[in-house]
């Protein structure tokens, strides 16, 4: 961590602020899509995705220590904080519809392009704090990270997420009949798949295998034939 | 519509053998050292002693054993007493051996080592800088520092006794490890 920013107790690193301006956009950008006729509380479950993301993150994080005293090797899960907030967000917001139903259709269209957005962001906070470095390497645009030359994983993220984001905003035009939830679904598919290929870190299964491409090529597949059934419908 | 279908899974295919090209290409190779470059300097850090004394990373003529360490963590409760009984041989090689807490206070520290009798000098580290520094997320992790402030070795996991005697060796007569 490199902290920026001491206020008393508290040290505000890069990657905090990062996370600071990262949920401040997705907040405001998502509250402003979310369709007024859709009569969602944009507030309320925003606030709901937000703590929960918090709290999968922290689970993910306390995860990744566990497997750490408990000599377990194999699970050096940093790269699993994200998945766990995306998993703990969609658990809140599993809770909030079972009280408030919700049409989960219109509020993930509308949270698509924030959503993207705001792990760009992160993933740069990432990169400037030095944290979730890449493996060693040393080509044309290696980094100096954590005392090698390595893959900017972080930025391949961000690069990644920004690609579907835009991928999001032209296939509205082109193909108006594809829902932006799919795009979201799909950066972070690719995100898992391929970005993480270049992590230093990851939780693997026998053969070095890393768990969290083969979780995101499943989920690709899921969307590649979602997409496609949807612009081709079958009969 | 039969041809969409056959479009359909045919690209499906192609992405699933593509993707499993790459997760075998990009597969993680298991390692208990952390590649670092060479001449890679411990960036100067800060830190305190138990009692508030400020000490530093930055080379003080010295090779250096830093195990990163919290007293939670059940094999760094194990390797600790190996460290400590072997450390006074280090020191004869003219190696310090440094205990760094990572992430602990004080008092949570301290009933630990006073139980076990270590005597050896130790640091806290409450941001876990140093293993920020050292890209490890393990612990135990030992990190093997030579006299001009070059990281030789980290070594993630309890570390032995053999390696211990080995890297203090190398560390002070200037071997490749």
């Amino acid at each position: 961590m490199m902290p920026l920013i001491t206020l008393g107790p508290l040290r505000v690193s890069s990657y905090g602020l990062c996370l600071i301006a990262a949920l401040g956009l997705w907040w405001w950008w998502s509250a402003r899509r979310i369709p007024a006729s859709s009569a969602i509380d944009s507030d309320g479950v925003l606030l709901v995705m937000a703590v929960g993301a918090w709290l999968g993150g922290r689970v993910g994080d306390a995860l990744g220590s566990v497997a750490i005293w408990s000599q377990l090797t194999n699970l050096r899960a940093l790269e699993f904080n994200w998945p766990a907030a995306l998993v703990g967000a969609m658990g809140a917001l599993a809770l909030y519809h079972w009280r408030r139903p919700l049409p989960w259709a219109v509020l993930f269209d509308a949270i698509a392009l924030p959503t993207l957005c705001a792990q760009a962001i992160g993933a740069v906070g990432l990169w400037l704090a030095g944290m979730a470095v890449g493996v060693p390497w040393h080509g044309a645009w290696a980094v100096a990270q954590a005392g090698a030359w390595r893959h900017p994983v972080q930025l391949y993220d961000a690069g990644i997420a920004l690609l579907a984001a835009l991928w999001c905003v032209g296939a509205a035009r082109h193909w108006p009949v594809i829902p932006a939830r799919w795009w979201l679904l799909g950066g972070i598919a690719l995100n898992w798949l391929v970005s993480a290929g270049f992590r230093a870190d990851a939780l693997t299964l026998a053969g070095g295998i890393r768990v969290i491409q083969c979780v995101g090529l499943g989920l690709l597949i899921v969307v590649i034939e979602r997409v496609m059934m949807t612009v081709h419908p079958r009969t | 519509m039969r041809r969409i279908n056959y479009q359909l899974h045919w690209l499906s295919l192609l992405v699933l053998l593509l993707g499993l090209g790459w997760i075998i290409a990009t597969r993680q190779v298991p390692s208990p050292t952390i590649v670092v470059a060479p001449g890679f300097a411990l960036p100067p850090l800060t830190f305190q002693t138990a009692t508030g004394t400020p000490v530093t990373t930055a080379p003080q003529g010295h090779p250096r054993v830093l195990t990163l360490w919290a007293s939670w963590c059940p094999p760094c409760r194990a390797e600790l007493p190996v460290v400590a009984a072997l450390a006074p041989r280090l020191t004869a090689l003219g190696v310090d051996v440094v205990l760094v807490n990572q992430g602990e206070s004080v008092a949570d520290a301290q009933p630990f080592l006073h139980d076990q009798h270590i005597t050896l000098p130790v640091w806290y580290d409450p941001q876990g800088s140093l293993a920020t520094a050292v890209a490890s997320r393990d612990l135990p992790t030992t990190v093997f520092v030579d006299a001009s402030g070059v990281v030789r070795l980290v070594y993630r996991g309890p570390v032995s006794a053999e390696l211990l005697t080995t890297m203090a060796t190398t560390l002070t007569t200037g071997a490749q490890p």
